[in-house]
């Protein structure tokens, strides 16, 4: 029941397409993760870019054996990997699935025949990485204020 | 680098170096968001009158992109480290040039994704309060 309360929440942001496209998409890239489940690791190598299609994820750092501390969090429509694929970094952060979550898990050609074929995939991914940046200077920001 | 083809879409703008693009609470001008065919700009975020984010853009780079989606004033200001050659967009034709060229937009990407990992770096190492 938690699972189809969260699905397709990125057709509802209104992400091009129908839900059949995400269903779709789903169907040949789709990845679930359980709540507490690691999706990415800090300091591994890997050339996929996920895209969130339902549920919460937190970037977090390891602080201790078994410990992590949470940085901020990403919700549907949400990318993160993508410095792995653009750039062929390690990843920056680890990622743990904090609900039941929906992922398209894409590798560099899979990512550009989808955008090809949605192009205002682009600009969706563009501005939510801006809210992302813009939340990021606003916890700095309180952070020196509040200091 | 080699420049993408726009396709048109955009129109040429020339700054001096030293010159100021825009400043942090300035409205939203037209053109609003700058490939960079040539030229070096800084970007800059200050969170007090101490602590500061500097970003560094060249040529290939887009920039300005960051307050077109969010909160529709600069939250940041921008100034020509030396002569630049740009083409301005607004935001229409920011997503006709995403629709145009995938490297427009992987490039896009990568830089707001650089932009959010060298905050999230810091973020990293803020110290406990």
């Amino acid at each position: 029941m938690e699972d189809t309360q969260h699905d397709y929440d990125l057709v509802k942001l209104g992400f091009e397409g129908e839900e059949a496209i995400t269903n779709d998409l789903f169907f040949k890239y789709g990845q679930t993760y359980k709540p507490k489940e690691i999706i990415i690791r800090e300091g591994d190598t890997g050339s996929e870019v996920y895209l969130i299609i339902s549920g919460k994820i937190v970037v977090t750092e390891k602080v201790e054996k078994g410990s992590y501390r949470i940085l901020n969090s990403l919700g549907p429509g949400e990318i993160f990997g993508e410095m792995a694929m653009l750039e062929n970094a390690p990843r920056s952060a680890t990622l743990i699935s904090a609900t039941s979550s929906k992922v398209l898990s894409l590798s560099r050609s899979n990512f550009e025949t989808i955008f090809k074929s949605h192009p205002r995939w682009g600009h969706k991914i563009i501005a939510a990485l801006s809210r992302r940046i813009n939340q990021a200077f606003l916890q700095v920001e309180n952070y020196y204020k509040n200091k | 680098m080699a420049v993408i083809d726009l396709k048109g879409i955009g129109k040429p703008v020339f700054y001096k170096g030293g010159e100021i693009l825009y400043e942090e609470d300035d409205n939203l001008g037209d053109p609003c968001i700058y490939y960079i065919v040539e030229g070096k700009i800084e970007v800059v975020k200050n969170y007090n009158t101490l602590q500061k984010e500097l970003f560094s853009y060249g040529d290939g780079d887009i920039f300005g992109m960051l307050e077109v989606f969010a909160p529709s004033r600069r939250v940041t200001h921008a100034r020509a480290l030396s002569d630049v050659k740009a083409v301005g967009m607004n935001k229409d034709e920011f997503e006709q040039a995403m629709i145009a060229s995938m490297n427009f937009t992987l490039t896009s990407i990568r830089l707001q994704s650089k932009m959010l990992r060298q905050i999230n770096d810091r973020i990293k190492k803020l110290p406990d309060k």
